[in-house]
């Protein structure tokens, strides 16, 4: 059965030789834990050797008052020290002031020797039940006294039940099914006398072939049920000692601490991955930017060589550097203004004009004009100052120097 | 080691060199991320930026594939340098004659080959009137003559400011053989 976090629960309950997980495998133990995962929630019924029941009555009282009741009461009747059994009990009958209590008491060292295995791998158990209890449980819809009788760890048990409740529980000492009904019949009586009742209306023998025979012959009259009986699921009681409980307590604790540490580490793993993948992701960008620049490389480097092979015989072949040309924008240029272009010396990088103008600043106006030709923006102009000279005009003089790129051959 | 064996104060020292380390890892971690992170922000800007460099003259390549197929059906190719200087210098006088401008000193200067261009010069003086000299200009260079000024040197007369004076060096550029 699952439970929270994804655990199992592992039921363990006496086989007929054995024990055996209820709905797995059977075998010591000691073997079944190591089939059980350490995640998984244990609940182990107790073997009916290790169980006593005891029926007394006790005053009236609220359940936690006839709790201690009992407890001081077994104390006296059981052979063991009060730290050495656990118990649980059922209320029955009640009369005017009293309340007939049934109290199934387990040897803790028998409990201990059957959990050791789990305690020693720190597994629990998480719940404590009594086999014999379990089986009664299952016969809950039968109506009135019944005897329960099967195999338990290669002992035969009888136990009277009414109401899925234990009323009675005995082993009988070893016996054949052919002599078993002698054995039955001592059993009954002595229940009788113990004040269980022994009016027996049905019979259940589970897993004991042969058995029926024996029962019918202890039983005249009563009909006799031979089936495999399987306990009920859920423990009919609660028989964890404290300090186990406390212990299990403490378990659950620490394991869901784990398992919230565990979230906590994933998380941060996760984090840790998600950052790395981003790396991974940025990096792989990066590689793909370099690859489209590796190939857009040779493209680039074809048209940078086509336009370097353009720009050599550009004074061939871009009017703009024509001779003509250059002459057109510095006397358009001249305007209205009272100037005179004396000088010009031009080579394939380079011009060079000299002139006259009315005033010096005529000159600088017109060189500035020059200098802001959008046509003649190819080249880089230098001025010098306006000279004046005797007849007070101003003597002006300005080079160009082509700005991109070196044309063809040199003079 | 159990740590069950260890005293609480033990316990407590494990625990705090333990969160030491924890929170130095982080840091370094998280500083070697965030370096990461910034050195390839940098370097994809840089990329990215070259990138779209390369594509704008990529865009370009068609006009300068086409420049290029002109050039290589329109240069002229030389034949011979005399031959192609003469011509050049008759091309010029005729013009000269043309436009009213005296053309003299004319000479065949030495040709030069760079940038597998090869450029075969003239050298002359002209002399004439300004409206004489624009129109040899103008006849003198277009895109499919591949005729280069390589040196010009124009004087304005001094007593006559109709007359212009010229020295030239004319190179016409021929295509790699």
């Amino acid at each position: 059965m699952k439970t929270r976090g994804g655990a199992n629960t592992a039921r363990l309950c006496p086989d007929r030789e054995h024990w055996r997980i209820i709905g797995g495998g059977t075998g010591a133990l000691a073997d079944l834990a190591l089939q059980i995962s350490k995640r998984d929630r244990i609940e182990i019924f107790a073997p009916s050797s290790a169980v006593v029941l005891e029926r007394f009555s006790l005053p009236k009282a609220p359940r936690e008052d006839l709790q201690s009741m009992a407890q001081l009461q077994l104390e006296k009747l059981l052979p063991y020290a009060a730290e050495e059994f656990v118990f649980d009990f059922w209320e029955g009958e009640s009369g005017e002031d009293s309340v007939e209590v049934v109290a199934i008491a387990v040897s803790l060292p028998a409990l201990e020797s059957c959990c050791a295995p789990f305690r020693q791998s720190n597994q629990g158990p998480s719940a404590v039940g009594v086999y014999a209890c379990q089986l009664a449980g299952n016969l809950e819809g039968k109506q009135g006294r019944g005897l329960v009788v099967w195999g338990e760890l290669g002992r035969v048990f009888l136990a009277l039940v009414e109401g899925g409740r234990l009323h009675w529980l005995e082993g009988l000492p070893e016996v054949d099914a052919a002599g078993a009904d002698t054995e039955i019949s001592r059993a009954l009586l002595g229940a009788e006398l113990a004040g269980a009742g022994a009016d027996v209306q049905w019979a259940v023998v589970s897993g004991l072939p042969g058995w029926g025979a024996a029962v019918q012959g202890a039983l005249s009259g009563v009909s006799v049920q031979e089936m495999i009986l399987e306990p009920a699921d859920r423990p009919a009681g609660n028989w964890l000692p404290p300090g186990w409980a406390m212990e299990e307590a403490n378990r659950l604790r620490r394991s869901a601490l784990i398992e919230r540490l565990q979230w906590i580490g994933l998380a941060y793993l996760g984090a840790v991955t998600l950052g790395f993948a981003w790396l991974a992701f940025q990096k792989s960008k990066l590689n793909r930017l370099s690859a489209e620049l590796a190939q857009l490389q040779p493209k680039v480097e074809l048209a940078n060589s086509r336009q370097n092979q353009w720009h050599q015989v550009e004074p061939a072949v871009e009017p703009s550097r024509y001779l003509v040309e250059l002459l057109h924008q510095l006397q358009k240029a001249v305007g209205p203004a009272d100037i005179r272009i004396t000088e010009f010396l031009m080579t394939p990088r380079d011009f060079t004009v000299a002139g006259e103008a009315a005033s010096a600043t005529e000159a600088i106006d017109y060189m500035t004009r020059i200098e802001k030709e959008p046509e003649l923006s190819a080249f880089r102009i230098q001025r010098e100052n306006p000279k004046i000279l005797p007849n007070e005009r101003a003597q002006f003089r300005m080079s160009a120097k082509a700005e991109s790129h070196v044309p063809g051959p040199k003079r | 080691m159990n740590l069950q064996q260890l005293s609480p104060s033990e316990r407590r020292l494990i625990f705090v060199f333990a969160a030491l380390a924890f929170a130095l890892l982080n840091f370094s971690g998280v500083r070697f991320l965030m370096k990461k992170r910034s050195q390839i922000a940098q370097i994809s800007e840089e990329v990215s930026g070259r990138i779209r460099s390369l594509e704008k003259t990529a865009s370009q390549s068609a006009l300068w594939e086409q420049r290029a197929l002109w050039l290589k059906n329109s240069q002229p190719k030389l034949e011979s340098e005399a031959a192609a200087g003469n011509n050049l210098l008759n091309t010029l006088k005729e013009s000269a004659a043309k436009h009213g401008l005296a053309l003299s000193k004319p000479q065949l200067a030495t040709s030069r080959s760079e940038n597998g261009i090869t450029a075969v010069p003239v050298q002359f003086e002209l002399k004439g009137n300004w409206a004489g000299f624009c129109q040899f200009l103008i006849d003198l260079q277009a895109p499919d003559r591949f005729v280069v000024v390589q040196q010009a040197r124009l004087r304005v007369d001094s007593a006559d400011g109709t007359q212009m004076y010229g020295d030239f060096t004319v190179a016409k550029w021929f295509a790699p053989r």
